[in-house]
């Protein structure tokens, strides 16, 4: 399997059956499951349920996923409403203390809570973008921002490139990874929610049912 | 003056996908070792009709009612063209029927496999075992079609 592929080059491959397909999409996808789990503050048993569940709807919706961009929506909605579910039915097997909102608190749709899922949304589309770039641009990217920080000389010698050329094949790189297809359909949707004042990210809205 | 937005300059564009690389915590081995495994429940049969989950009681507005006293079971409704599964989630079992009536060979599957099988009667009706938690998907095969539910979690 070739190593830069589109989301929606692995949804059609596992759509088609190829298992390998899966197992990217998974290990591409997993850290957007997680931060969502982790948003609502599951853990354990709760968030392996919720994982469980995205995962196995997952397989049965292969076919209808179509749109680059649908695949991190369908997984941010459905794990949202699958968190949502167990909070509140965790809540009404609590005891009920009228004076203690915290609970509450984490059901409810924060404006937190929204900054959060949009964030995992826009971290999951660089992840994404990243994985469509040729190898040796990815290579660049990843040294570049390495923690700790390695060195332009050192970069220079990994990757057998002249320091001086680091610079300009950088820009290069971050141009190609604003053009990919992940990138370019998450940012024309922010644009459309900047220019209405509306919010397309209303995850809410998308799926919902 | 406002800051750059997180794609327009090149620092603030790297700076963006460092913090997308860096994970917090990393998933536990299991989570990707059961959401790997879940692709074998794939249907391969062109044939098997997937219904889908149309309401949901334990999220049906005004479900967050906070009383301690609310134990009435969670209900689930399930539709593919024309029929619909409805099932009542007892402590213990499942109560279903299928709509329109009719016979059914009724099955509840979960991530590990076949969990109990039963048949519904010419009412459409079935009590079937229940798993204590996790994902369930229910099947029915009838007369003239395979269907399966979405996955839902007890």
């Amino acid at each position: 399997m070739a190593e830069n592929l589109t989301v929606t080059d692995l949804v059609e491959a596992a759509g088609s059956g190829e298992q390998e397909a899966w197992n990217r999409l998974v290990d591409q996808f997993m850290p957007l499951v997680w931060s969502v789990t982790r948003t609502y503050r599951l853990a354990g048993r709760d968030a392996e349920d919720v994982s469980q569940t995205v995962w196995l709807r997952l397989v049965e919706h292969l076919t209808d996923i179509r749109e680059p961009r649908a695949l991190p929506k369908w997984i941010i909605t459905t794990a949202r409403n699958e968190s949502l579910r167990l909070i509140k039915a965790n809540r009404r097997t609590l005891p009920l203390d009228p004076l203690d909102d915290s609970t509450m608190a984490v059901g409810a749709d924060s404006s937190e809570v929204e900054a959060n899922l949009l964030r995992a949304e826009r971290h999951q589309a660089l992840r994404d973008g990243l994985a469509e770039l040729a190898p040796r641009q990815r290579e660049l990217l990843l040294l570049l921002v390495a923690d700790p920080p390695i060195s332009y000389g050192e970069i220079s010698r990994l990757l057998d490139m002249p320091v001086g050329s680091i610079g300009p094949t950088r820009a290069r790189c971050l141009t190609r990874l604003r053009g990919t297809t992940a990138i370019s359909a998450f940012l024309s949707a922010e644009r459309v929610a900047d220019d209405t004042g509306g919010d397309s990210h209303d995850l809410a809205k998308v799926g919902g049912d | 003056m406002t800051s750059p937005r997180w794609e327009e300059t090149d620092d603030s564009l790297l700076s963006e996908l460092s913090a997308a690389l860096r994970n917090p915590e990393p998933v536990p081995h299991r989570m990707h070792d059961a959401a790997k495994a879940a692709f074998s429940w794939r249907s391969v049969d062109d044939e098997l009709e997937l219904m889908l989950l149309v309401y949901d009681s334990s999220t049906a507005d005004g479900a967050v009612v906070r009383s301690s006293f609310t134990s009435a079971p969670r209900t689930l409704a399930f539709e593919a063209g024309a029929l619909c599964l409805e099932v009542e989630v007892g402590s213990d079992d499942i109560m279903g029927q299928l709509i329109p009536p009719q016979p059914a060979r009724v099955t509840v599957v979960t991530a590990a496999g076949t969990f109990a099988e039963t048949e519904a009667d010419e009412t459409g009706c079935f009590q079937i075992p229940r798993p204590t938690g996790g994902p369930v998907q229910v099947r029915c095969a009838t007369a003239a079609a395979s269907l399966a539910t979405d996955w839902v979690p007890l």
